[in-house]
């Protein structure tokens, strides 16, 4: 195909916005709002692009396209290789959707040294996109890596008190695991003599390989969705974290790990999948009740939903090791699902901390009454979450469970409990900062601006949009899922 | 015998050695006056070394196959040679300000780079011990050069004996490899070794050798004189010893090993894999605890030249070249970072501790990203060049069977990501400290950019890169 090179111009864009950025020179306060500005334009003008990815994708066609190929390295062919079905389609679309808010609101989060903010912000975005949309598995892995450096500085600068300590621990703990990946792949790349994902999908590795080369990628992808027990860095990740950061995090950077089991472990490594089935899902139902327990417990708002989203993705890695189509589309369904309501939740946090600067649930009551829109979205948000129906987070969880079960029926029973403790700590959460009336602590507090409403509502409607009509999503990755299910 | 027919075969090293002698009298006339002539001058030789190695045939064997030149051996020195040029080219200005500018620095160091293109092009256990002695004896002056310093002196004492029973042992592995062969030459070294299988001596001597060049390369256990020498001596000097002779030394390992002592693996594998490991240890968990920034990158190198020894520990020709290109681009990293600590200065006074640094993104924002390039590439994160590296040393030695050694690097690296990550945690994540007023001096600077512009976009080149590296190698 010889048609314009849309992809590699999804990911070099906003990495020239962030060159762009690093020019601007004045006083802080131009500064400040002038790389604003640019980064919002360029995110927007990515979202243009992502948009005619999407329109000119051809549904009908289950393989690869928009594929760009350059050799890079000689040894093994490794090279620039890009494309996308509808699996990396999903992701990149949130993506492109997620960046433009996050730039938007951080005019209310991020006071100083906005210029090095923006750089890393469009340089994330830059290699979230290369992430999603390669189709090597080295590139993947320079991607997948290199996504460590701008968060890293976005935690460590702009976090709250205790944000060297988090952003190390995100650093080396990521880190870690992905050695055992690059391990992984240099032995695939030797034994099949190549890295392109496409070609190694079709070369059959022996069983007992399999299982090892699975183990490898499995502690990586374990790390960054995370399961329990890899999940310890996310809790402080996600607290010290800018409220940006965090919507980034848990919106696109988890979704990451995700993408990845969906990507390489699955079509790869067939067999050791499903030998290992058992165990991820074994992994998952503890990940999601262990998990659950320890969110109950918490007193900090934002560690409440890191929790939550720990618990929210063992859904997501139940759903994809239930080999099941129920299961790996309530898997996809979730992990947009959760993109879109652990932002939505992580931007309210953020509105109240921006007024509050604090994060204990205990600081605030009664906001229904000083904060009526807000409490209006929060709960829609919430419910979402805890998976009414009506909401994304209903579908992907009943798709989720509805694959475990069929995959094993006490699994199932064991998934579905989650969804009992989820509502525990999400209704108790609405229960104590919004309807409690406690006199003592009398915290006037000010209502949502108009665009901050428009932002929240945004989310609200898109969950409720997809929770009404999940057609829209499911029909879109139908054809993936069958190519993906034919492997077991 | 050498005949004027084939002096082309020495002529850089003779280059060298006659402007050397020439320079040395001009020195000496000159006494520490008028010294940027003499810089210039210095700079010119090697500049006319390097052209003079456009006339070095491209497989030669003179005087009694001592000394062979090859396509490699041409190419690595054309790298040493443009490594030292960038040193002295940056290292006046420092000299100038810590007031130890004397006449003997460019001299002796051209003595020393004298030295080190001899080892490489060595074919003779004799020339061998010579060149490295004639490398050493200048560099322990170098060392020397801080004379009214304490950890000065402490550091060339240190290293000047250490070096030498470095030095005593190779004697001594080269006297026995004798006593048993009965030549002092590679080729027929070679003949004796092929046929031998379980001879004592030559083991032994073999043994001594790695020892001995071990010590040069500063691999554990090693490596005690490392961070004292490279802490006391003045940082141009630490450029220089963390660099060239590295370099130097790994040729005339891979040389001995791969030729003479090629059937002797049984011998030397084991030891260069033990080797590797306690360096990839030793330098990253040590280096895990240290302030000062020159302590910190002498175990940095320590952990690097294990990663290099995994290529040597997998002996196929994949591996060498992955070792090669490792310490290429290890070689154009440090040398960015250590132009970085010369140009850390506040008013009188160079800084060396990590805590000096802080919050230098904001006032130095472009040398603060440049050096986190480079931080990052020494981390081996990708898409830097230090990842590529790390990639085919991991490849060889897994394609090797070796994959205990790979596992073993990716743990370390993960170690040694944590120091690198402090420093930049230093630079961008910590307020500044005391007022910053840096005098940035402009030919370090360039240095550090350029070196950081190669990390940056060495996957651009790389194909390039290897392909050359094959191509050489193989003929």
């Amino acid at each position: 195909m010889n048609s314009f090179p849309i992809l590699s111009a999804i990911i070099i864009l906003p990495l020239f916005g962030a060159l762009i950025s690093m020019l601007i020179k004045g006083s802080e306060k131009d500064v400040s709002k002038n790389v604003r500005d640019l980064a919002l334009w360029i995110s927007i003008v990515e979202l243009g692009l992502v948009t005619l990815l999407c329109y000119q994708f051809d549904l009908s066609n289950s393989n690869f396209q928009n594929i760009e190929k350059k050799i890079l390295l000689s040894k093994f062919g490794i090279s620039y290789f890009l494309g996308v079905d509808t699996l990396s389609l999903v992701f990149i679309l949130l993506t492109s959707l997620l960046f433009p808010i996050c730039i938007y609101y951080t005019k209310f989060s991020i006071r100083f040294r906005s210029k090095e903010f923006m750089v890393c912000f469009l340089a994330l975005e830059a290699l979230v996109m290369g992430v999603f949309s390669c189709l090597d598995i080295v590139l993947f892995y320079i991607f997948f890596e290199s996504l460590l450096i701008p968060m890293f500085l976005i935690i460590g600068i702009w976090g709250g008190n205790r944000r060297i300590f988090a952003s190390y621990k995100f650093f080396l703990y990521t880190l870690a695991g992905s050695v055992f990946f690059l391990i992984s792949i240099i032995v695939m790349a030797i034994i099949a003599n190549t890295t392109s994902i496409v070609e190694l999908d079709n070369y059959y590795f022996n069983t007992y390989l399999q299982k090892w080369l699975w183990v490898g990628m499995f502690l990586s992808f374990a790390i960054k969705v995370p399961m329990w027990p890899f999940h310890t860095w996310l809790p402080d990740a996600h607290v010290e974290a800018p409220t940006v950061g965090s919507i980034i995090l848990a919106g696109i950077l988890l979704k990451v790990g995700g993408y990845a089991f969906l990507r390489l472990s699955l079509p790869i490594l067939p067999d050791a999948t499903f030998y290992f089935a058992d165990f991820m899902i074994i992994v998952s139902i503890i990940s999601i009740i262990y998990t659950s327990f320890v969110a109950i417990a918490q007193d900090d708002i934002k560690k409440m939903i890191a929790y939550s989203s720990v618990a929210h993705m063992g859904y997501v890695t139940a759903g994809i090791f239930s080999l099941t189509e129920e299961g790996i589309k309530g898997a996809i369904f979730q992990m947009v699902s959760h993109g879109i309501v652990s932002s939505a939740l992580f931007l309210s946090i953020g509105f109240l901390y921006e007024q509050t600067k604090s994060r204990e649930i205990k600081t605030y009551s009664f906001l229904v009454k000083s904060m009526p829109t807000f409490s209006f979205l929060f709960i829609v948000i919430v419910l979402s979450s805890i998976g009414l129906p009506g909401t994304s987070g209903f579908i992907g969880e009943l798709l989720s469970v509805l694959g475990v079960y069929k995959y094993n029926s006490l699994f199932g029973l064991l998934v579905a409990t989650g969804l009992i403790l989820g509502a525990i700590y999400m209704l108790r959460l609405v229960r104590e900062i919004i309807f409690t009336v406690d006199k003592d602590k009398v915290l006037v507090l000010k209502d949502l601006i108009l665009s901050e409403r428009l932002l929240l509502l945004f989310f609200a409607i898109t969950t409720l949009l997809l929770g009404i009509f999940p057609n829209l999503l499911l029909n879109f990755i139908d054809g993936y899922t069958f190519k993906l299910i034919a492997n077991f | 015998m050498i005949y004027f027919s084939n002096l082309n075969s020495i002529l850089p090293e003779l280059v060298i050695f006659i402007s050397g002698m020439i320079l040395l009298m001009y020195g000496a006339f000159i006494k520490n006056k008028n010294l940027s002539n003499l810089n210039i001058l210095t700079l010119l030789t090697i500049f006319l070394a390097s052209i003079s190695l456009l006339f070095v045939p491209d497989k030669s064997n003179i005087a009694n196959s001592t000394f062979v030149n090859n396509l490699l051996t041409k190419y690595i020195k054309l790298f040493i040679l443009i490594l030292a040029f960038l040193v002295i080219y940056i290292s006046p200005n420092y000299l100038k300000r810590n007031q130890i500018y004397f006449f003997e620095y460019p001299i002796l160091l051209l003595f020393s780079l004298l030295g080190m293109l001899v080892m490489i092009s060595a074919n003779d256990l004799i020339v061998l011990y010579i060149s490295i002695e004639l490398q050493s004896l200048s560099l322990y002056v170098l060392v020397a050069l801080r004379r009214g310093s304490v950890k000065g002196s402490e550091a060339a004492l240190k290293y000047f004996i250490l070096g030498s029973i470095a030095s005593a042992v190779i004697l001594y592995g080269c006297s026995m490899v004798y006593s048993v062969v009965g030549s002092t030459n590679y080729e027929i070294i070679k003949q004796f070794s092929d046929q031998s299988y379980d001879n004592l001596i030559l083991s032994l001597g073999l043994v001594l050798i790695i020892s001995g060049v071990a010590f040069k390369l500063s691999a554990a256990p090693f490596h005690m004189w490392t961070p004292d020498v490279y802490e006391g001596s003045p940082t141009s000097v630490t450029t220089v010893l963390i660099t060239l002779p590295k370099l130097a030394a790994l040729v005339v390992l891979v040389n001995l090993l791969l030729f003479p002592f090629h059937n002797q693996t049984f011998t030397w594998v084991p030891i260069i894999i033990i080797i590797s490991i306690l360096s990839m240890a030793i330098g990253s968990i040590s280096a895990l605890k240290q302030d000062n920034l020159k302590r910190l990158f002498a175990f940095s190198t320590i952990s690097n030249i294990g990663y290099v020894m995994i290529g040597l520990a997998s002996v196929n020709d994949e591996s060498i070249k992955a070792s090669f290109l490792y310490i290429f681009i290890y070689t154009l990293a440090t040398l960015g970072m250590f132009s970085f600590i010369m140009i850390l200065r506040r008013e009188d006074r160079q800084l060396v501790t990590i805590s000096d640094i802080s919050g230098l993104s904001r006032s130095k924002p472009l040398l603060a990203l440049s050096v986190a390039i480079l931080l990052l590439s020494l981390a081996g994160i990708p898409p830097f060049g230090g990842f590529f590296g790390k990639l085919f040393i991991f490849t060889a030695a897994i394609e090797a069977g070796n994959l205990y050694l790979a596992i073993a690097g990716v743990i370390f690296s993960v170690i040694s990501a944590y120091y690198y990550l402090k420093i930049i945690k230093t630079m961008y994540l910590d307020e500044i400290g005391e007022e910053l007023n840096y005098i940035l001096d402009q030919k370090q600077f360039f240095v550090i950019i350029l070196m950081a512009f190669l990390m940056l976009f060495f996957v651009i080149y790389a194909n390039t890169l290897i392909s050359f590296i094959n191509f050489i190698y193989f003929q």
